[in-house]
């Protein structure tokens, strides 16, 4: 899951936080960065904004870090190298769910998947992958 | 406008020296201006009109994306290439109607048209004789035509080749959602019965009955109907029911 996926969740989870409300608590001027990285995935690779973030959701620096790394085009990088290989994926879900399968599809927002042979495919909603096997 | 000043003249008219001397290059007269010089100058009104320059096709050029500035109500009074030796009217020079010269194609113009012209597959040759003359001996009026009936095809081409209703889209995977819709749009044509999961653990299901980018909303078993948001879905699936 996607820096920007992840950070989405969070203010979700706190209800009452508006993005310019975040930028305020924050201390940052205006609301543009942090939108760039909610709305439009954007790394913007400013690690003092990072460490507030963490401190300000309560969450460790790493694990912000950590979805960092796990950005949408590693998603896409890893989606396209399975599919072409004809090999199965294998995605972690925030349910907790791990499905594998067959990739059919991918767009900006979805995954089709074939889990298994003549059942229909399951959809996965991108922002719902929180990890998958890492390339190297 | 020779033997007279541009501050005489500004004294004879009441307008200002700035606006004379743009007059001089080129701008447009003021309708108001019109008489005010012809009295200044002591010639007819028409005389003044003749050497304005008919307006131009209130259109846009297609070479250069620019507006024509003038408005179509404004006639020019722009200063002939090489004036024949002008008559004198009351101690004050004033050229008669020049002969028209169609000016030559513009630069942008002759770009423009190699542009086109590889865009649309067209050989040297064939452009050519498209254009019934090399493109360096056109005039820009003909050029500015030539432009504007080719850029019309092609636009007229695009509306054609696009389905109704279909929204320009990035050709890459990661900018559309075109594959989720139509997985959408085939599942809810089939009537099919759509299961999905949420974040929080909650599993909901019931006939696909509509959906948006940002939404699905089924028509539950006892009637009612649901709609979900797809940030609250972690994964869904779509069966067609047995009859």
């Amino acid at each position: 899951m996607s820096l920007g996926d992840h950070l989405r969740f969070l203010r979700a989870l706190r209800h009452e936080d508006g993005m310019n409300g975040l930028a305020a608590a924050l201390g940052e001027a205006d609301a543009r960065k942090l939108r760039e990285i909610e709305y439009r995935y954007r790394d913007l690779s400013d690690e003092d904004l990072v460490r507030k973030l963490a401190a300000y959701y309560g969450a460790p620096v790493e694990e912000l870090m950590w979805h960092r790394a796990r950005s949408r085009r590693a998603l896409s990088d890893y989606l396209l190298a399975v599919h072409a290989e004809k090999r199965p994926a294998e995605l972690r879900l925030r349910t907790g769910d791990v499905l594998t399968g067959r990739v059919v599809w991918w767009d900006l927002a979805a995954i089709g998947l074939e889990t298994a042979d003549n059942q229909p495919i399951v959809v996965v909603q991108r922002h719902a992958v929180v990890d998958w096997p890492l390339a190297g | 406008m020779k033997g007279l000043t541009l501050e005489q003249l500004q004294v004879r008219t009441g307008i200002p020296v700035p606006v004379l001397r743009q007059y001089e290059s080129g701008r447009m007269l003021r309708p108001q201006d019109h008489v005010k010089l012809a009295r200044a100058l002591s010639v007819g009104v028409e005389v003044l009109k003749a050497r304005s320059d008919p307006p131009p096709p209130p259109s846009k050029s297609p070479d250069t994306g620019r507006r024509n500035p003038l408005p179509q109500s404004r006639p020019a009074l722009r200063p002939a290439a090489k004036p024949p030796a002008p008559p004198k009217s009351n101690g004050v020079d004033i050229a008669p109607a020049a002969p028209k010269v169609e000016p030559p194609i513009r630069e942008a113009q002759l770009r423009a048209i190699d542009t086109l012209a590889m865009k649309l597959g067209m050989l040297p040759e064939e452009l050519a004789a498209d254009l019934g003359k090399p493109a360096q001996q056109l005039s820009a009026r003909e050029a500015r035509a030539w432009l504007r009936e080719q850029y019309e095809r092609l636009s007229s081409q695009a509306s054609s080749n696009k389905m109704p209703g279909q929204a320009r889209r990035a050709a890459l995977p990661e900018a559309v959602d075109t594959f989720e819709l139509k997985y959408l749009t085939d599942a809810q044509r089939a009537g099919a019965r759509l299961t999905a999961k949420l974040f929080n653990g909650e599993m909901h299901s019931g006939r696909l009955i509509g959906f948006s980018p940002y939404t699905l909303t089924l028509r539950l078993d006892d009637g009612h109907e649901m709609t979900l948001q797809k940030l609250a879905i972690a994964y869904y699936t779509c069966a067609v029911e047995a009859a």
